[in-house]
């Protein structure tokens, strides 16, 4: 868990994202050490969003989504971060996950599934499991 | 708009591959069943819609959620 997010450098979107249909493509900056990937519209660079991966916030959300067949063996799946409340929380938006192909194409999804919530509160990430020397 | 009447088991047509069907009517509720190819977005719209602003704030807040991801990221090794 809580590994680096590994995806292609510029993220194609054939279809936008919801509600931003114009937002075609998304340069991909690893922060925090590779566990969040800051998402930026090569158009508009003051566009942009940070993301996680499914998993360090919800894990087996790719299984569950893979099982079906909503995303590929080899897909990386995305949450789009967001802050509420006062004092602020960051969420996650695991309603609408970005389905990232090995290849860059990614499309975001809209799920009618109550046990993905829109905004899931971002808990501490795990610690990264130790690598053997 | 164009507006259909069916009962329940009836169902109406869009195009050549999607189906609703009308399962039951409860009360003020009407409980659809929607037979559609998996590439066809089928979502309730109040759900599109919040996927949609919840994008539009996670775009406006991209800089204090930078600030605040330092309260639950993990130490990155140096």
């Amino acid at each position: 868990m809580s590994s680096e997010i590994t995806v292609p450098p510029v993220l194609s979107l054939p279809g936008g994202l919801v509600g931003l249909p114009d937002v075609h493509a998304l340069e991909t900056i690893p922060i925090a050490g590779g566990q969040f990937v800051e998402l930026l519209d090569p158009e508009d660079p003051s566009l942009g969003w940070l993301a996680a991966s499914a998993e360090d916030v919800r894990p087996g959300m790719s299984a569950t989504l893979r099982a079906t067949g909503r995303m590929g063996a080899d897909d990386v799946l995305l949450v789009l971060l967001a802050s509420h409340g006062d004092p602020a929380v960051v969420t996650a938006n695991l309603a609408g996950p970005l389905v990232v192909a090995p290849d860059g194409a990614a499309h975001q999804l809209v799920l009618e599934d109550p046990s993905f919530e829109l905004r899931a509160r971002l808990g501490c990430l795990a610690p990264a499991p130790l690598e053997k020397s | 708009m164009l507006v259909l009447t069916r009962r329940p088991g009836q169902s109406i047509l869009v195009g050549d591959n999607v189906e609703l069907v009308v399962v039951r009517v409860e009360g003020d509720r009407v409980v659809l069943g929607i037979e559609a190819p998996r590439e066809i977005r089928v979502v309730r719209s109040e759900l599109l819609r919040a996927v949609e602003a919840e994008n539009q704030v996670s775009a406006e807040a991209r800089d204090r959620i930078r600030g605040l991801l330092a309260g639950v990221a993990r130490p990155v090794a140096p």
